[in-house]
C-alpha cells in the first residue's frame, strides 16, 4: 500500500496455467512484478539468491509465493518444506495453488506450514476471481516483513 | 498275544508230571490250549513262538532248572510279559522262594499239587494276562492315535505356516498394488484435470477477448486449447494401453529383431523425417523371444522418446544396436540428444513421471516400457552420461532357441 514495488514469485510447470496466472494476475494490476520459474529447484536458486536469480535488483524476495505441488526435479512439498525450515526464507507466504484437492496433499502442506492451500478452480470466471483475491489480499491487505 | 483262548506252556522234566497237569487242564480249563517242554531250552523256543499267556514250570530240572529259566524269559523281550508260574517242592524254602521272586518269577504252587487250586490260579493268572494284554492294545493303540494325531497336527501346522507365508506374500503384493493403484488414481486425475483448467481457461479468456475485440492473442490461445485436447486424448490412449500390459503378455515366440526395427521405423516415417534423423540399424541382429506386438510398441516408444528429446542438434542420429556384456545380448537405442541427468536415471522409469512438464509426452512411455520388458524377464535401463550428452537406453531379453 505504500508504493513500493511488488513481487510475486510464481513456481509452476504448466506453462499454460502459469499464462493464466499471470495473465489474470496483470489484468488486475496486482503486483508490479510477477517472475515465474517451472520447477522446484529453479525455485529455490530463486530464493537463495543463487546463480542466474544473484540479482536481488532483478529477483527480489517475493511478497507472495504461489507454488505448485507436482512439480519436476524438486517437487512442491520439497520446496515448501525448505522454505519454512529455512531462518531467511520463513516468512515468505506460501500459497499452494495447485490441482489436486487430495487430502493427502492439503494434510501435508498444512504440516509444513503452507500460508493457505488453494485448488485451481475449473471454472475459468472462479479462476479469474481467485487470482484477484488472491492477489489483493496478499499483496494489498496482508503486511509483509520487507 | 491276546489269544481267544488262553494258552499255557507246562514245563517239567517228567513226562508223568506234564501229563497229570495236561489231564487237569482237560478237565478244569478244557478252553486252553496246552503245550509241553521237557526242559528250559525247549521251552524258551515255545514260549518265544507261541507267545503262552502263562508259563508253569517245575523249579527242579536237570541243566537249566525253572529259575534260571524264569530269569531268561523275563529277561527275553519277546517273552517278558508272560508270566511265569514255578512249582516247588520245599514249601519251607524260604531262600528259595526269594531267589525265584528275585528271578521275576509271578507266583508259587507247592506241591503236592492240588488239581483245584492250580486250575484257580491259572484262571487268575489267564484273567490278570488278559487284563494286562487288553492295557498293552489299548497303549499301543493310544501312541499309535498319539503318534498319527501328532503327524496330522505337524501337518496343519506345515499347511498353515505355508498358507500364511502365501497370505504375507499376497498382503505385501495387494499394498504394492494398492499404493500403485492410489498414485495411479492421483495423478490421472491430476494430469486429466490440468488440460481441462487450461480448455476451460483460454476459452474463457477467448470470450472475454472476443468481446473486447481484441483479436491478436486468439489464434495462440485457440492453438493451447487444441493441444490441451490433444494432450487428453494422447493420456487416454497411453492408460488404455497401460492398463491392457496388465501382467501377462502372449505366448512369447521366436521375432528377427531387424525385422521388428523395420516396422516401427516405418511406422515413425513421418516423425522421423520432420525431425530430420538419421536411423542407423546394426545387421545381424539376434533373434528374440518376445510378444511381437509388445516388443514393438517398446520400440516405437525408444525411438519416439529420441525424437522427442532429439533437443537442436545439428545432425540428429539414432542408432539401435546390440552389444554382448557378459554372454549377455543387451540391445540398445541411441541418440545424441539432450541426455539426462545421472540423478534422474530411475526416476524416468516411474509413471507419469516426466522431467519437462512441456515436453510432449504423457509420462506413460518410458513405465509402459519397463513393464512390458519386466514381463518378459529382462531389464531396462538408461545410460547417459548427463545433459547434452545423448542418451542410450538398453534393454536385456531372452534370445530365441537356435
Amino acid at each position: 500500500m505504500n508504493g513500493e514495488p511488488l513481487t510475486i514469485l510464481l513456481v509452476e510447470d504448466n506453462s499454460d496455467h502459469a499464462e493464466l496466472i499471470i495473465r489474470n494476475m496483470e489484468d488486475f494490476q496486482v503486483a508490479n512484478t510477477i517472475n515465474h520459474v517451472k520447477d522446484g529447484q529453479a525455485a529455490l536458486d530463486y530464493l537463495y539468491g543463487r546463480g542466474k536469480y544473484a540479482d536481488r535488483k532483478l529477483f527480489p524476495m517475493p511478497h507472495l509465493m504461489l507454488l505448485d505441488l507436482r512439480l519436476p526435479k524438486v517437487d512442491g512439498l520439497d520446496v515448501l518444506k525448505e522454505v519454512k525450515t529455512s531462518e531467511a526464507l520463513r516468512a515468505v507466504p506460501v500459497v499452494i495453488l495447485t490441482t489436486s484437492d487430495a487430502e493427502k496433499d492439503m494434510a501435508m502442506a498444512y504440516e509444513y506450514h503452507a500460508n493457505s492451500y488453494v485448488t485451481k478452480p475449473v471454472n475459468f470466471v472462479d479462476f479469474s476471481r481467485l487470482l484477484k483475491d488472491l492477489g489483493f489480499y496478499w499483496l494489498a491487505w496482508n503486511s509483509h516483513p520487507w | 498275544m491276546n489269544h481267544e483262548v488262553p494258552i499255557l506252556l507246562v514245563v517239567d522234566d517228567r513226562p508223568d508230571n506234564l501229563y497229570v497237569i495236561e489231564q487237569v487242564m482237560g478237565e478244569y480249563l478244557p478252553a486252553c490250549t496246552v503245550y509241553t517242554a521237557p526242559n528250559a531250552e525247549t521251552a524258551l523256543r515255545l514260549a518265544i513262538e507261541h507267545h503262552p499267556d502263562g508259563i508253569l514250570s517245575d523249579i527242579q530240572m536237570p541243566g537249566t532248572d525253572g529259575i534260571q529259566l524264569c530269569r531268561q524269559l523275563k529277561a527275553h523281550p519277546e517273552t517278558s510279559h508272560i508270566p511265569v508260574v514255578l512249582m516247588t517242592a520245599h514249601k519251607s524254602e524260604v531262600n528259595l522262594r526269594v531267589e525265584a521272586l528275585d528271578a521275576g518269577a509271578d507266583d508259587f504252587i507247592a506241591k503236592p499239587i492240588d488239581n483245584v487250586e492250580l486250575a484257580a490260579r491259572l484262571k487268575v493268572m489267564f484273567r490278570i494276562k488278559q487284563a494286562h494284554d487288553k492295557l498293552d492294545l489299548a497303549n499301543l493303540q493310544l501312541e499309535e492315535k498319539v503318534a498319527e494325531r501328532t503327524f496330522e497336527l505337524q501337518e496343519k501346522i506345515k499347511q498353515l505356516e505355508q498358507s500364511e507365508e502365501g497370505l504375507r506374500t499376497r498382503e505385501s503384493e495387494l499394498i504394492r498394488m494398492n499404493s500403485e493403484l492410489e498414485r495411479f488414481a492421483y495423478t490421472v486425475s491430476h494430469d486429466l484435470k490440468s488440460p481441462i483448467i487450461t480448455i476451460k481457461g483460454f476459452t474463457g479468456s477467448l470470450e472475454k477477448d472476443l468481446l473486447s475485440g481484441n483479436y491478436q492473442r486468439m489464434a495462440e490461445d485457440l492453438k493451447r486449447v487444441s493441444d490441451a485436447a490433444d494432450k487428453m486424448v494422447d493420456l487416454l490412449r497411453d492408460l488404455l494401453e497401460l492398463s491392457t500390459i496388465g501382467r501377462a503378455i502372449n505366448t512369447p515366440e521366436p521375432e528377427d529383431m531387424n525385422l521388428l526395427v523395420d516396422d516401427v521405423l516405418a511406422q515413425l516415417a513421418g516423425p522421423l523425417k520432420n525431425s530430420n534423423l538419421t536411423v542407423e540399424v546394426q545387421t545381424g541382429l539376434p533373434k528374440v523371444l518376445c510378444d511381437r506386438r509388445r516388443m514393438a510398441e517398446v520400440l516405437q516408444n525408444l525411438v519416439e522418446n529420441a525424437i522427442n528429446y532429439i533437443g537442436d542438434q545439428t545432425e540428429p542420429r539414432i542408432e539401435i544396436g546390440v552389444r554382448q556384456e557378459a554372454g549377455e545380448n543387451i540391445f540398445f537405442v541411441q541418440d545424441n540428444g539432450i541426455g539426462i541427468d545421472k540423478k534422474y536415471h530411475q526416476l524416468i522409469f516411474g509413471l507419469f513421471n516426466k522431467l519437462d512438464a512441456n515436453s510432449q509426452g504423457t509420462g506413460v512411455g518410458l513405465a509402459l516400457v519397463k513393464r512390458i520388458i519386466e514381463v518378459h524377464g529382462g531389464r531396462v535401463w538408461v545410460e547417459s552420461e548427463g545433459v547434452g550428452m545423448g542418451s542410450r537406453f538398453c534393454f536385456t531379453i531372452k534370445e530365441a532357441p537356435q
